[in-house]
C-alpha cells in the first residue's frame, strides 16, 4: 500500500516537472514559439526603475509625514524634496529612455511646440520680444513640478538639469 | 504509515537535488523550461514533506511503537494533545519539522518572489535546496524518524515530562521555523550575489522574510523564557544557558539586519554590510542547531543523546565559509549608491544600532565559547553564569533601549539639533519625572534608574509620535480622533509597526529590569496550616492532595494567598514524580498582575506532609508576556500588504496627444 502510494506521489513529481518542457515542446510544434509563461521571465533581467520611484514616492511621504508632526523644520523639508524630486526626474528619464523609444522624441517635439506656442503668447500679450526656447523640460517635470505651490524655482529647475541638459528657466508662476 | 513517510522522504531528496541542479545548470546555460522546471518542482517537495510529516504524525496517533521514534517518545498514557509536541520532541522527528517548514517558506517565497529578482531567482532556489538536501539526507542516513524496532514493544517510554506543557505547542516550533527561517532572506541575498545583482533588488524580500523571521525567534525566545518560568520551577525565565544564547543571538544578528536592510532598501545604502549581516545570523542560527544537536554543552534545551555534533558543524563550516568567499568574489558590485549625509540621521542611528547588537551578539559568543576554548586548552573547566551578561550586556543594552527612543525621531538623510532637541523635550521630561518618583520612593539603584528613565522615554516618544500625527491628519482631513489614528496607522504601516515593536520591547524591558533587580526569593518549608509572610502577602499552606496516575505520582499542593487579611487567591502549586524518568517536574502557581507576579512552587514534598517551597516576589514580569501579543501585533501591522497604487491615466493636451497619444503613467 505503502509503495503504491509513494509510487503515485513520485509519478505526479515526475509529471510536474516534465510540465514546461512538454509545454515547451507543444509550442514549438505548433509554431508559437515562446509563450508568456512559458519561464523565460524567470532568467530575464527585471528594470527596477518603477520600483525605485516607488521607493522615492514612499521616501517623500516619509518626509511629509516628518513635517506634518514637526521632527523636520521646513528648511531641511524642502532640501530634501528637491533632493528625491532629482532622484525622481533622473529616474524617469532612464524609464522614458528604456520604455519609449522613439516616442520620447515625439513627446520633446511636440512639447516643445507647445512651449513655444505658449512662450509666444506671452510674448505677445507682454508686448516684449524673447527667444523661444531650444529646449524643454520633459513633460514629467512639467506635470509635476511645485507640488507644494510656493517652491522657490531653482531647485527644480537644477533637478532638471542633469537630466535633460541646460536649465531653462520658465515663466508663469515663479516655479 | 511509517513506510510511507520513508518513501517521502527518499522522494523528497531526489527532488530537492534535481530542484538544486535543475536550477543552477538551467540558470547558467539559459535554459528557461529547467529554470521552470525546478521552480514546480520545489512546490511538489513542499507537498511530499507534508506526506512524510503526516505519515509521522499519523504513526504517533496510532501508537505504533514498531517505529522506533514514537516508541522513544509516546506512550499508551500520553494524552493525544500532546501529539504534536511529540511529534518534535526528539533530533529526528525535530528534523523532519525543520525540513518540512523549510519546504513550504521555500515554495511560498519562491512563488511569491516579486518580479525585480526574478534572474537571480535560480540561485536563491539553489541555495534554499541546498540547505534542505542537508536536512532530508541527515535524516535519510543519519537520524531517520521511521527506522524500525526488531520488535514491536507493549508500550512506548513516554514523552519527556518537560515537554508537557501548554508553552510547549508554540515555543519550540516558533524557534525552530525562526532558525530555519533565517535561509530564505540569506538565499535571496546569496542568490542575488551570486547572480551579480548590484543594487537592492533583493531588499524587499529580504526585509519581509527577515521580519517573519525575527518574530518568529522573538515569540519562540518570549514563548521559552515563559516556558521557563512557570515549570522549571527556579523562578527565572532567562539563565544564559549555552542554548539560549545559541538562540538568542541569530534573533540579534537579525534585528540589526531588520533594521539595516530598511536603509538600503530606501537609500541603497549598506549593501555590503547587509550581506555581512544576513551572512552572520544565518551563520549564528546554524551555530544554534549545532549546539542544539549534540553540540559540547549539555542543556535542559537540547537533544541530549545526539550524535549528530559533527555533521552540523561540518554544515556550520561550510555555511559561513561558501557565503563569505562569495562576498570576496563578488565584492566589487555591492558600492552602496549614496554616502552618509549626516551622523545626525536615521540612517546614522540604525548603523550604531547595528554595532550594539552586534557588540551584545559578540559579547553573548565570547560567553558562550570562551568555557569550551579554556576546556580545550586544557585548563580548568570554567562556567560563565549570569553576573558577565550583566555586567557586559546590561550597559549595551540600554544604550540600545536609548537609541530606540531617539532614533525614530530623527529624519531620514539630515535633521538639526533645533528639531531633535524639541522632539526630544518631553520625552525626556517624562523620564526625569519617573527617575525622580523612583529615586524618591522605590530605590536609588543606578542601573534600575537609568533603565526606567530610558523606558519612559521611549514610550513617551512613541506616544507622541502617534498623538502628533493624529493632530496633523485630524488638522488636514477633519477625521475624528480614532479614524484619525487608524488610518494615519494604516497609512504608514512599517512605519508604526516598527513603534508597536518597539513598544513591545519596552515591555519586555520592565519585565528584564523589574525581575532581575528587585525579585524576594525565599525557601520555606511550611507544616499544613501554617503562615509565611512576604512583602505584604499571607500565604497559608493548606494540604496536600497526592494521586497516582498511569506514568506518575502528582501532588497538588492547596495555599491560600491573603493581603491584609483579604483573601487574594486560592492556588494549586503542582509537583509530579516520573519513574520512567527518574524525574520530577513542577508547575508553579503564580498570581500575576502589572504590579508584580507571586508566584510559589513546591520543591519538596516531606513524608510527615509538610512541603518545602520556593516562594517569589517578581515585579513587572507580567509585561514580558503581554509583550509577545504585541510584538506579534506589530509586525503583522507592519508587514500588512498596502494597496498597490493604480496606475493613472495622463492625457496630454493636442499637440502632444497627436504625437504620442495617451499613455499610463504610474507615477
Amino acid at each position: 500500500m505503502a509503495l503504491a502510494i509513494g509510487a503515485i506521489i513520485a509519478l505526479l513529481a515526475i509529471m510536474v516537472a516534465a510540465y514546461p518542457f512538454r509545454r515547451r515542446k507543444a509550442a514549438n510544434e505548433a509554431g508559437n514559439g515562446l509563450q508568456p509563461d512559458d519561464g523565460s521571465e524567470l532568467i530575464a533581467e527585471h528594470f527596477d526603475g518603477p520600483d525605485q520611484l516607488d521607493t522615492i514616492y514612499e521616501s517623500i511621504r516619509t518626509l511629509h509625514l516628518e513635517r506634518e508632526i514637526g521632527n523636520i523644520p521646513d528648511g531641511l523639508y524642502r532640501e530634501q524634496m528637491n533632493l528625491y524630486r532629482r532622484e525622481a526626474a533622473l529616474l524617469l528619464r532612464d524609464y522614458e529612455r528604456k520604455h519609449t523609444g522613439n516616442l520620447d522624441r515625439d513627446l520633446d517635439w511636440a512639447l516643445e511646440e507647445e512651449v513655444k506656442v505658449a512662450r509666444a503668447s506671452l510674448n505677445a500679450s507682454a508686448g516684449s520680444d524673447r527667444p523661444s526656447s531650444s529646449r524643454s523640460r520633459p513633460a514629467s517635470m512639467g506635470a509635476t513640478d511645485c507640488p507644494e505651490g510656493n517652491e522657490p524655482n531653482g531647485s527644480s529647475v537644477d533637478a532638471v538639469s542633469d537630466s535633460a541638459g541646460p536649465a531653462q528657466s520658465s515663466p508663469g508662476n515663479g516655479c | 504509515m511509517a513506510d510511507l513517510g520513508a518513501i517521502s522522504l527518499w522522494i523528497g531528496l531526489a527532488l530537492s537535488c534535481y530542484a538544486f541542479f535543475g536550477s543552477v545548470t538551467g540558470r547558467f546555460w539559459a535554459i528557461p523550461a529547467l529554470v521552470d522546471s525546478s521552480r514546480r518542482t520545489v512546490y511538489v517537495l513542499s507537498l511530499v514533506m507534508l506526506v512524510a510529516t503526516l505519515s509521522l504524525v499519523a504513526s504517533f496517533i496510532n501508537r505504533d511503537y514498531e517505529v522506533a521514534y514514537v516508541a522513544a517518545h509516546s506512550n499508551n498514557a500520553m494524552a493525544d494533545i500532546y501529539t504534536w509536541v511529540a511529534f518534535y520532541a526528539g533530533n529526528e522527528g525535530s528534523l523532519l519539522y525543520i525540513a518540512f517548514v523549510l519546504s513550504v517558506m521555500s515554495a511560498i517565497a519562491i512563488k511569491w518572489a516579486p518580479g525585480r529578482v526574478s534572474a537571480t531567482l535560480p540561485y536563491t532556489t539553489a541555495t534554499l535546496m541546498v540547505v534542505q538536501i542537508f536536512f532530508i539526507a541527515v535524516m535519510a542516513f543519519m537520524a531517520n524518524p521511521f527506522d524500525k524496532l526488531p520488535f514491536v514493544p507493549l508500550d512506548g517510554e513516554g514523552i519527556n515530562p518537560l515537554l508537557t506543557h501548554f508553552g510547549m505547542f508554540f515555543h519550540p516550533p516558533a524557534l525552530m521555523a525562526g532558525l530555519i527561517g533565517m535561509s530564505i532572506p540569506f538565499a535571496f541575498a546569496l542568490g542575488a550575489l551570486i547572480g551579480g545583482q548590484s543594487r537592492d533588488e533583493w531588499a524587499d524580500s529580504g526585509r519581509l522574510w527577515g521580519i517573519i523571521t525575527w518574530a518568529l525567534l522573538a515569540s519562540g525566545l518570549l514563548l521559552g523564557s515563559w516556558w521557563a518560568y512557570t515549570i522549571l520551577g527556579w523562578g527565572g525565565f532567562w539563565f544564559w544557558d549555552p542554548v539560549e544564547n545559541a538562540a538568542f543571538m541569530p534573533w540579534l544578528a537579525l534585528t540589526a539586519f531588520v533594521h539595516s536592510i530598511m536603509v538600503q532598501k530606501r537609500r541603497g545604502m549598506f549593501r555590503m554590510w547587509n550581506i555581512v549581516l544576513i551572512n552572520v545570523a544565518f551563520g549564528l542560527a546554524l551555530y544554534g542547531m549545532f549546539m542544539n544537536r549534540g553540540g559540547p554543552v549539555p542543556s535542559v534545551h537540547s537533544f541530549g543523546a545526539s550524535t549528530l555534533g559533527w555533521v552540523f558543524l561540518l554544515f556550520l563550516a561550510v555555511g559561513v565559509l561558501v557565503p563569505f568567499a562569495i562576498f570576496f568574489w563578488r565584492y566589487n558590485l555591492l558600492k552602496s549608491a549614496q554616502n552618509l549625509d549626516s551622523m545626525l540621521s536615521r540612517e546614522a542611528a540604525f548603523l550604531v544600532n547595528n554595532l550594539l547588537l552586534l557588540g551584545i551578539a559578540f559579547v553573548t559568543l565570547w560567553g558562550t565559547v570562551y568555557p569550551l576554548f579554556a576546556k580545550l586548552g586544557g585548563g580548568e573547566e570554567i562556567t560563565i553564569a549570569r553576573p558577565y551578561y550583566d555586567q557586559v550586556n546590561g550597559p549595551l543594552m540600554l544604550a540600545l533601549v536609548l537609541l530606540m527612543g531617539v532614533g525614530p525621531l530623527l529624519p531620514w538623510r539630515r535633521a538639526n539639533w533645533a528639531s531633535l532637541r524639541r522632539a526630544l523635550m518631553l520625552p525626556v521630561a517624562a523620564a526625569v519625572i519617573v527617575v525622580v518618583f523612583l529615586a524618591v520612593l522605590v530605590t536609588r539603584q543606578t542601573f534600575a534608574l537609568v533603565g526606567f528613565g530610558l523606558c519612559a522615554l521611549v514610550a513617551t516618544g512613541i506616544f507622541l509620535e502617534w498623538w502628533r500625527g493624529m493632530i496633523a491628519r485630524r488638522r488636514t482631513s477633519g477625521e475624528i480622533y480614532p479614524v484619525a489614528l487608524f488610518r494615519l496607522i494604516a497609512a504608514n504601516r512599517p512605519r508604526y509597526g516598527g513603534y508597536i515593536v518597539h513598544l513591545a520591547v519596552v515591555m519586555v524591558a520592565l519585565g528584564v529590569l523589574g525581575g532581575s533587580l528587585f525579585e524576594i526569593q525565599r525557601d520555606v518549608v511550611l507544616a499544613p496550616g501554617e503562615t509565611y509572610s512576604i512583602s505584604g502577602y499571607e500565604l497559608r499552606y493548606l494540604s496536600t492532595d497526592q494521586t497516582l496516575r498511569s506514568d506518575r505520582t502528582e501532588y497538588v499542593s492547596n495555599l491560600e494567598l491573603r493581603r491584609g487579611g483579604e483573601l487574594l487567591e486560592n492556588m494549586e502549586a503542582r509537583r509530579s514524580f516520573y519513574p520512567s524518568f527518574n524525574m520530577a517536574s513542577t508547575l508553579a502557581a503564580i498570581r500575576s498582575t502589572p504590579v508584580e507576579d507571586f508566584y510559589v512552587v513546591p520543591s519538596e514534598n516531606l513524608p510527615d506532609g509538610s512541603v518545602g517551597f520556593r516562594i517569589l516576589v517578581n515585579p513587572l514580569v507580567w509585561w514580558m508576556w503581554v509583550a509577545g501579543p504585541v510584538l506579534i501585533l506589530g509586525t503583522v501591522v507592519s508587514l500588512w500588504p498596502e494597496k498597490a497604487r493604480e496606475p493613472v491615466t495622463v492625457s496630454r493636451t493636442a499637440a502632444a496627444a497627436n504625437a504620442g497619444g495617451t499613455r499610463p503613467l504610474s507615477v
